[in-house]
């Protein structure tokens, strides 16, 4: 009884636009005082601890990194070389923008660090080459969701550290499901440019050389996936220190562009201070929060439920997508992610369901919240950029849900897309 | 009223640059301290255990801290929904409702801190090389942030009032904007 009471209580703090956090710690608390039964130091004692924890610490590191990344002008080389490459194909721009961002999204921890960043010279660049400022905002924000897919992600972590999982194994896992919803994408845009609905200039193949150039000039930049990569691959480092090691190497890369002053560069990591604080925050709110629905049981009844009414995995597996997506139009995807997975890990764990694949689906689930109306995030950011209203967005939006549920049909149900990098470097 | 709420809002700027200081240590530091370990144990092949500890203690008064600014920059993640589309009236009740939950939450979690930072007080730091109280990296970060939470809701609640009755808009606290500030009303960043 109390424990709905928390519920409610949290609802109606989120509609009167109390900040998550805040609402989170806040109806924990009311829960406690009228329990009656545990002290409420428990919420101190549970909040900050909640952060001890190494694997958090990526957080605010790829948050840099990011930051940094985009301050040191490598959005606009990584495009002219993803141009290189697939601007002669039917769609040309539109393609270059997928491309730009499988490259972008190997640098970048956030999807709306992506989107905004990136997203600014990618919508320039098709206003000038002639495309519908609408169309342009919704491949960019369609295109987004790779960025926390592929690692580096915020959100994996959260999930990895909330999970008990490897984020090591988790990030490996997300490589090839990115290049799959990239490849999707691509797909749906060469369809729509044959059928005459993208009206836009084909570039000339470039030749050889001009690609090498490219290359050369996008090099440094591309680096620094290849070192993420590789120190995950050869388990060299943890992702934390690949964090801090990328948010270095972006730093100093910056400075020999000589995009980056020391203002510029205090000013990075004052915004990282602020986006990684308020960020953690809901974090170690949620751990409380987390503490009292799991005392009730909530999880366990809540998967014997489920197996009462299937023991079908697959069966489950659409119901909570289904669920999550019904949750991620309405609620904030940061927040979804810390009380859902407590919620569903034990029912996961019933049906033999491996939690790096349990994580990617949650978090393909989630990002596709993040572009969907009312309270998609993403939308609402390029609507900003590419300055077209919501309807126009939705309607522009609307082809490219296509692929990205075919993308969460192939993750779902085709655990191996996901776990092939995983166990390849496990051997097992 | 005025006057004293542009003296309020001078403190709250003045206390956010020290904060805003602060946080720009403390994430230098955990870049530092780790980058240094990876040098370390690679190049002279010397892992540092402390390390490790002073990142995570750093790492938890950044985000506290960090919680406190966010308020100032209006940069916390809220779900704008029916009040943002309220006459302006009617939102600004339930905007101070929600300034009176958020205040409520952090008089008592500032309280509780300091109650759970006596009990605290008895364990130290495990590798760092001076043993300290363990409260210094877990409680009382929580109590700073909350206190500056506290702080900037009361200046917030009170500006909301001048609003009401003397039709004033509210300026932002903090004069140094962050990259993309300014966008309060809506839904904000997440990953």
């Amino acid at each position: 009884m109390t424990l709905s009471l928390m519920f409610l209580v949290f609802a109606a703090l989120v509609l009167i636009e109390v900040p998550v956090g805040f609402a989170l710690a806040l109806s924990a608390i009311a829960y406690l005082a009228l329990d009656g039964v545990v002290p409420l130091t428990l919420v101190v004692q549970r909040m900050a601890p909640g952060l001890d924890s190494f694997p958090l610490l990526a957080i605010p590191l790829f948050i840099l990194a990011g930051n940094l990344l985009n301050r040191a002008g490598l959005a606009a080389r990584i495009f002219t070389f993803a141009l290189a490459v697939v601007g002669h194909i039917r769609g040309s721009l539109a393609h270059v923008n997928v491309a730009a961002s499988l490259i972008f999204a190997g640098m970048s921890g956030v999807a709306q660090a992506d989107a905004a960043g990136l997203g600014t010279v990618e919508i320039r660049a098709m206003r000038k080459a002639g495309f519908e400022p609408a169309f342009s905002a919704a491949v960019t924000a369609a295109s987004s969701i790779i960025g926390p897919i592929i690692p580096p992600s915020v959100i994996m972590v959260i999930y990895a550290v909330i999970a008990q999982v490897s984020v090591a194994d988790l990030f490996l896992a997300g490589i090839l499901p990115g290049l799959v919803i990239g490849l999707l994408l691509m797909a749906l845009i060469y369809l729509l440019a044959r059928r005459g609905k993208i009206v836009a200039p084909v570039y000339q193949r470039a030749t050889v050389p001009q690609v090498g150039r490219a290359f050369l000039d996008a090099l440094p930049a591309l680096l620094a996936p290849v070192i993420l990569v590789a120190g995950l691959l050869s388990g060299a480092a943890t992702p934390t220190e690949l964090g801090a090691v990328t948010a270095i190497y972006a730093a100093a890369l910056g400075f020999a562009y000589r995009a980056l002053s020391w203002s510029k560069l205090i000013q990075a990591v004052y915004d990282t201070a602020v986006t990684g604080g308020v960020l953690v925050f809901i974090i170690s709110a949620a751990v409380p929060f987390g503490w009292v629905v799991s005392v009730n049981n909530l999880p366990a009844h809540l998967a014997e439920f489920m197996l009462s009414l299937t023991d079908n995995r697959y069966l489950i597996l659409a119901m909570i997508n289904l669920l999550l997506l019904a949750v991620g139009l309405v609620m904030e995807t940061t927040a979804i992610l810390l009380i859902a997975v407590p919620a569903l890990l034990p029912l996961a764990l019933a049906l033999e369901i491996d939690l790096v694949h349990f994580g990617l689906v949650m978090v393909l689930n989630l990002l596709i919240g993040a572009v969907t109306p009312p309270f998609g995030v993403i939308l609402f950011i390029m609507m900003d950029i590419a300055k077209v209203s919501l309807g126009q967005m939705i309607r522009a939006m609307l082809p490219f849900y296509l692929p990205l549920a075919i993308a969460l049909l192939l993750i779902t149900y085709v655990p191996e897309i996901v776990l092939f990098l995983p166990n390849l470097l496990q051997g097992r | 009223m005025a006057d004293f709420l542009e003296a309020y809002r001078r403190l709250l700027a003045a206390i956010g640059a020290v904060e805003r200081l602060l946080v720009i240590l403390l994430i230098l530091v955990i870049v530092a301290s780790i980058g240094t370990q990876v040098v370390s144990r690679y190049v002279f092949d010397l892992p540092l255990v402390w390390v490790e500890e002073l990142a995570t203690y750093a790492f938890i008064w950044a985000t506290f801290v960090g919680a406190g600014l966010g308020l100032k920059h209006g940069r916390h993640i809220r779900i704008g929904s029916f009040v943002s589309r309220m006459t302006p009236s009617r939102a600004a009740i339930f905007r101070l409702i929600g300034h009176a939950a958020v205040l409520c939450l952090a008089v008592v979690l500032v309280q509780q801190a300091w109650t759970v930072a006596g009990i605290e007080s008895r364990r130290t730091s495990i590798s760092l090389p001076v043993a300290l109280p363990i409260s210094l990296f877990f409680s009382i970060p929580l109590m700073v942030g909350m206190v500056s939470v506290a702080l900037t809701t009361v200046f917030l609640a009170l500006q909301e009032l001048h609003r009401m009755v003397a039709g004033v808009a509210p300026v932002p606290i903090m004069a140094d904007g962050l990259s993309g500030d300014g966008s309060d009303e809506d839904e904000d960043a997440a990953p």
